[in-house]
């Protein structure tokens, strides 16, 4: 991942680490835990916007929580703009917030039904101080118009709005404070083909606009390439493969990045066959986690887990054998 | 013809009254071909499928004609559409979660339409099923007979639910967003399985989809659904190749792909599908279609063929060919 020139990169996660406990097997037994992120490091550098990719249960939405503070590490850190935020007292966290809001994938279950879009969209207000009602209702105004709607539709209540208009109505809010870095968790998977083209375009606009950087979050890699210029790609809560967009979707070095390429539908007839069927088996203790489904694995890869180690070109991939 | 639909129309009874919303959809299908019917939320493509299961909402009312083995099915009373369903036609659900029971061992769910539809003992239908079970794919069989839906991952369950659809070696099998709760990876391997035991027994197979590279990947043939509507029909081929529909051209061009320029913006399409509460008398995609002109909104725009059975229907098919 490229270096930031000058100054803390605008997001950096070290060694963060998040366990769930999970309900006892037996009564009076102890309780598993669960390691839903397992060690990942990675920095978002300001105007890069960074795409996480990865299938249900890698650990990608818990990650994405954690890098702002939604959810508290176990261990590691993850710092805004060079401070720490599980560090930071209550007061101090609540200015940072201003600068990290976030796009959550339901825009019918992000939006409280019983609350006017103005109160929806000035919700995140909260967090800067000194702001008059009369400056929250020009900054309610001013980020609705940004994402297309009328100052107007502030008196109006979610249901009158269709999917794609409440996620306009979601990143209206999420832009009211001005922040610098937008956590996108799905944005678009629960739209159809014709709104989602809307939204991106949207997303990509106030881009540039604004001076927005995302931090995406989605199983859809055309998606994540349309916005982001670094992607990482997650496995079983660790990170398998990071690097610039491109050269990771053209020459993947990871199996299991070759695999999601491979398996994502595309616009011709004739298909690739799908690999042999992935064990659904919690994967060996030791070794790597993607050992198990991959058609390449050696003895080595049971026995031996690979670190994230760096390629010539910039990436950087968990393999012992890079394709 | 194993299947015939013709100016199928399913009117629904909601809260602001009776909705139109499936209009005069024709179709055909023969023995062991796939069609693939795509469309977004509310295009009226899982009602067509319901229809031709006889599982539409109660207070549904149908008028056209849907032969299946040159009966049709529309006049079938409960009883008989009931021989049928399981039998000659079987579906598979989206959320293979609620479609099966949780109270009942995967066996026995699978065993049951043996029993209803082949007279099969117990011990022959449980027989069958382990069976079925190892057909599709799933190691340790015998054991996952005996297991119930919560114990099976997301593509384990699409398996058994395959399982379940093949028992009593259906004519046609309808799959409705089969592939959509799952991962990437698992939804090839459930792609693939669906087209390779449908080849083998020579079943005709319908997927339903909002996603055309879907579709594309698994159908020769295509249908796309807007608004209640069939816009346009033929060979995928020849639709992919040489769309004639302006909302086809639109779906094509809206997605991202792989591979494009990053923040390239995409094409897309103004406004929101109408609701079914509203939807115009004439063409569903007016107003949304760059080629609007006012004849559009009048009347339902009647099919045009454009070479083999490849069927647009819109009204400004010369001013799109022109466009492109």
């Amino acid at each position: 991942m490229s270096e930031q020139q000058g100054g803390a990169p605008l997001l950096e996660i070290a060694d963060l680490v998040k366990t769930y406990r999970l309900p006892r097997e037996r009564l009076f037994g102890p309780r598993p835990q669960l390691r839903a992120v397992d060690g990942v490091s990675f920095r978002v550098t300001a105007g890069r916007s960074f795409g996480i990719v990865g299938e249900s249960g890698s650990g990608k939405s818990t990650l994405a929580r954690a890098a702002i503070a939604l959810e508290w590490p176990t261990s590691g850190q993850a710092r805004l703009m060079g401070s720490a935020m599980n560090l930071a007292p209550r007061a101090a966290l609540r200015k940072m917030r201003a600068h990290m809001q976030m796009i959550f994938q339901d825009p019918y279950g992000s939006l409280d039904p019983r609350q006017t879009v103005a109160r929806i969209v000035g919700e995140p207000l909260a967090c800067l101080d000194g702001i008059s009602r009369a400056d929250g209702a020009a900054r309610i105004a001013e980020a609705l118009q940004a994402v297309g709607l009328s100052a107007t539709d502030a008196r109006k209540y979610p249901h009158e709005f269709s999917g794609g208009q409440r996620q306009r109505v979601a990143i209206a809010r999420a832009l009211i404070t001005r922040p610098r870095l937008v956590v996108a968790d799905e944005p678009v998977s629960a739209l159809d083909v014709s709104i989602q083209a809307q939204v991106l375009n949207l997303m990509t606009d106030l881009q540039q606009q604004f001076g927005i950087t995302y931090l995406l979050i989605s199983h859809d890699l055309a998606v994540v390439e349309h916005i982001c210029d670094e992607i990482a790609v997650m496995y079983r809560g660790r990170f398998v493969e990071t690097g610039p967009s491109e050269i990771l979707l053209a020459s993947p070095a990871h199996p299991y990045t070759r695999a999601l390429i491979d398996a994502a539908p595309k616009l011709q007839t004739a298909r690739r066959r799908a690999p042999a069927p992935a064990s659904d088996s919690p994967g060996p203790k030791t070794g790597c986690a993607y050992a198990s489904r991959c058609a390449f694995a050696q003895s080595k890869c049971r026995e031996e887990a690979p670190a994230l180690r760096p390629l010539v070109d910039g990436r950087h991939v968990a393999c012992h054998f890079p394709l | 013809m194993l299947l015939e639909v013709a100016e199928l129309s399913v009117d629904l009874p909601t809260s602001g009254g009776v909705r139109r919303i499936v209009r005069s959809a024709s179709f055909a299908l023969d023995h062991g071909q796939t069609l693939g019917i795509v469309g977004e939320s509310g295009s009226g493509k899982t009602m067509t499928a319901l229809a031709l299961m006889g599982l539409l909402p109660d207070g549904a009312t149908t008028s056209g004609a849907i032969l299946f083995e040159g009966r049709d099915l529309l006049k079938l009373n409960e009883a008989q559409m009931r021989d049928l369903r399981g039998d000659r036609v079987a579906m598979i659900f989206q959320e293979p979660m609620t479609a099966l029971n949780p109270l009942h061992s995967i066996g026995r769910q699978i065993a049951e339409p043996l029993i209803l539809h082949r007279g099969l003992s117990n011990a022959a239908a449980h027989a069958e099923a382990v069976r079925l079970l190892e057909r599709v794919g799933l190691p340790d069989p015998v054991r996952r007979a005996r297991a119930y839906p919560h114990q099976l991952s997301g593509g384990q369950r699409q398996r058994a639910m395959i399982a379940m659809a093949l028992g009593c070696a259906p004519r046609l099998i309808i799959a409705d967003e089969p592939t959509t709760a799952l991962d990437v990876t698992v939804q090839a391997q459930i792609l693939d399985l669906i087209a390779d035991l449908g080849a083998q027994s020579d079943m005709a197979l319908i997927l339903v989809s909002h996603d055309l590279a879907v579709i594309a990947q698994n159908c020769e043939r295509v249908l796309v659904m807007y608004g209640g509507m069939a816009m346009e029909s033929g060979r995928t081929d020849d639709v992919l190749a040489r769309p004639a529909h302006p909302y086809t051209k639109a779906l094509l061009q809206a997605r991202p792909r792989v591979g494009a320029r990053r923040g390239e913006r995409l094409q897309a399409i103004a406004g929101a599908a109408p609701s079914a509460g509203a939807m115009p008398k004439g063409c569903p995609f007016a107003g949304r279609c760059p080629l609007t002109i006012a004849a559009c909104g009048e009347a339902l725009p009647a099919p045009v063929m454009l070479g083999g059975d490849h069927m647009a229907r819109c009204i400004r098919i010369d001013a799109a060919e022109r466009a492109a």
